[in-house]
């Protein structure tokens, strides 16, 4: 006889029909009780949007027909259902983050402001979703080297609480490292956007590095796979070609960069929504640089030891070099400032903004 | 069946085995709301199987158990038996609240036969209870664990709101959803005035 055990951890799949029966009685019943205090404009965590992933029958159909399989093959395609099963077919969403959330990023990256207006548009629509759901088309963030642009969408994936992948285009051969590789080849193996979904949140940040720089071959881009993922109608029923198990992966949010937008595909550029991102202004380049800092900080293992504040006259320093060289002056200022024996920085320790002309010096003379 | 009624005792006399089966027909507020259909039918099932050669059979009291109404004969009978047995089982997967379909579930001082929405008030409370009282122990001994979303059991998260649950990094460089036993010390206001409007849904069974 099954015996469930409340005392214990729960057996079985989470979206199970009893459970789900006894979820909506517990909500009913919390519903029926509000805190008193409590602000009901804000979901229960048991009402996190959720969505199948999968269809149960269809990944049936897809374990018997693993069965038919070369040895290899079985093992490979058996493994990659087992952990499927194991997440089940309802996966999380991502929600709408809170708008300080996004004031946040906009304090850190004053020059991406239309962007992160836009989103906040998208998290308005969202907010009109019983579960506040969040989806946003995909977005192509264009302009000169060194903008923020791929630092943006990293920020924008943990303000959301999502899986950040970043697919590198400009080394990209071949779209099976995106969309798998099918079963007839010995090497064959689930794509970058099936092992995406393989988490309990189906709603990850992929972002497309470097779109414009795709291979330039004719008979067969390698970017063939956006064309299918990029709209959402298509996108529901995502079939990577090793496993052969449609995916629902119309709720991964897409962000490009590229410096050029008139090299990327037509049929690719026109599925985006194109912002360009400029350089910072200089009166904006002290929250930039403050930005860089805690960032620096939070993840170097020295960053304990110094003061994570930048004094004006450093950021009036900082703010003469370019966004991308703003790390590596700040770390060579740190280090100098640690042999010197002091916790804290001072201007002289930031390296002079690199001369124009100097940086031509080496290499092929510019007439 | 009506050869067999036929040729049992004759009219205006009740056998031993009809007698039985009438009394238990009164004694089925002894046996819980939702399984009275089950063994009611048990009993027009019995009642349609008199016969002669059952005349002597008594039916022995139904015995209400954790896990279904038990009802057993004096004597050895395939028949008799199958319908006991059909009714033991019958009630085993039956709600015994609600007669809707269920299992046996541990609550926290015994084992019933409850559907989800039954168990529903039950489970809550129970988790409730655990973790009000982990929280307790946690708060003697000073320390602020963290807790993730798959460790919280459903149940009690259906009562944390959203905003208590943070994103965080975990080992395999993935992120999970988690909170804190500080973060859930706030909600147990909430939680006493839930146990306390649970009291009266749970008091049945308890």
């Amino acid at each position: 006889m099954h015996l469930e055990l409340f005392t214990g951890r729960q057996r079985g799949s989470p979206a199970s029909r009893d459970l789900a029966i006894q979820l909506a009685c517990i909500r009913a019943f919390v519903a029926e009780h509000p805190r008193p205090d409590a602000d009901t404009s804000l979901p229960l965590a048991a009402e996190l949007p959720l969505r199948p992933v999968y269809s149960e029958a269809e990944f049936e159909k897809r374990k018997a027909w693993a069965l038919g399989l070369s040895e290899e093959s079985r093992k490979m395609v058996l493994t990659h259902l087992k952990q499927a099963r194991a997440l089940g077919p309802m996966r999380r969403v991502a929600r709408v983050p809170q708008p300080s959330c996004i004031d946040a990023i906009e304090t850190d990256f004053p020059h991406c402001a239309p962007v992160l207006e836009w989103i906040r548009q998208f998290v308005a629509l969202g907010k009109l979703c019983p579960g506040q759901e969040l989806s946003f088309p995909p977005l192509l963030l264009s302009g000169p080297p060194g903008t923020g642009k791929t630092a943006l969408s990293q920020r924008l994936a943990r303000a959301l609480g999502t899986e950040h992948h970043t697919i590198d285009i400009a080394s990209l051969h071949a779209g099976f490292t995106i969309s798998g590789l099918d079963t007839s080849y010995s090497t064959a193996r689930p794509g970058l956007v099936w092992d995406a979904l393989q988490h309990p949140c189906m709603s990850p940040l992929i972002l497309l590095d470097e779109l414009d720089k795709a291979a330039d071959d004719q008979r067969r881009t390698p970017l063939g796979f956006l064309y299918q993922l990029l709209e959402p109608m298509t996108a529901r029923r995502f079939v990577d070609a090793a496993i052969g198990l449609p995916l629902d992966a119309s709720a991964i949010l897409w962000i490009a960069t590229c410096n050029e937008p008139a090299a990327i595909e037509p049929a690719i550029r026109s599925r985006f929504q194109e912002f360009e991102v400029p350089l910072p202004k200089s009166t904006q380049m002290p929250a930039v640089a403050r930005s860089i800092n805690r960032e620096m900080l939070a993840i170097a293992p020295w960053g304990d030891a110094f003061d994570h504040e930048l004094s004006p006259d450093i950021l009036e320093r900082v703010s003469a070099i370019p966004p991308r060289r703003v790390l590596h002056a700040l770390r060579s200022a740190y280090a100098t400032a640690a042999l010197h024996g002091r916790r804290r920085l001072i201007a002289s320790d930031v390296p002079l903004a690199p001369d124009a002309k100097r940086a031509h010096a080496i290499g092929f003379i510019h007439q | 069946m009506s050869k067999l009624n036929n040729e049992a005792a004759p009219p205006n006399v009740e056998t031993i085995f009809g007698q039985t089966i009438e009394m238990h027909c009164h004694r089925q507020m002894d046996v819980p709301e939702g399984w009275r259909p089950a063994f009611l039918d048990a009993l027009v099932a019995l009642n349609a199987v008199k016969c002669a050669k059952r005349d002597n059979l008594i039916l022995l009291s139904p015995v209400v158990r954790h896990d279904g109404v038990h009802v057993q004969a004096s004597g050895e009978d395939a028949v008799v038996d199958g319908i006991c047995r059909k009714l033991r089982h019958r009630t085993r997967y039956t709600c015994r609240k609600c007669g809707r379909p269920g299992h046996a579930r541990r609550l926290p001082l015994d084992v019933r036969v409850l559907c989800g929405s039954c168990a529903a008030p039950r489970a809550m409370k129970a988790k409730i209870e655990e973790c009000m009282a982990s929280l307790t122990r946690s708060a003697e001994s000073g320390l602020d664990r963290l807790i993730t979303f798959d460790e919280m059991p459903p149940q009690l998260r259906a009562t944390i709101p959203a905003a208590a649950w943070q994103k965080v990094a975990s080992g395999n460089g993935q992120g999970t959803y988690c909170t804190t036993q500080s973060e859930l010390r706030k909600l147990t206001g909430h939680w006493r005035h839930l146990l306390l409007a649970l009291e009266s849904v749970t008091a049945d069974l308890e």
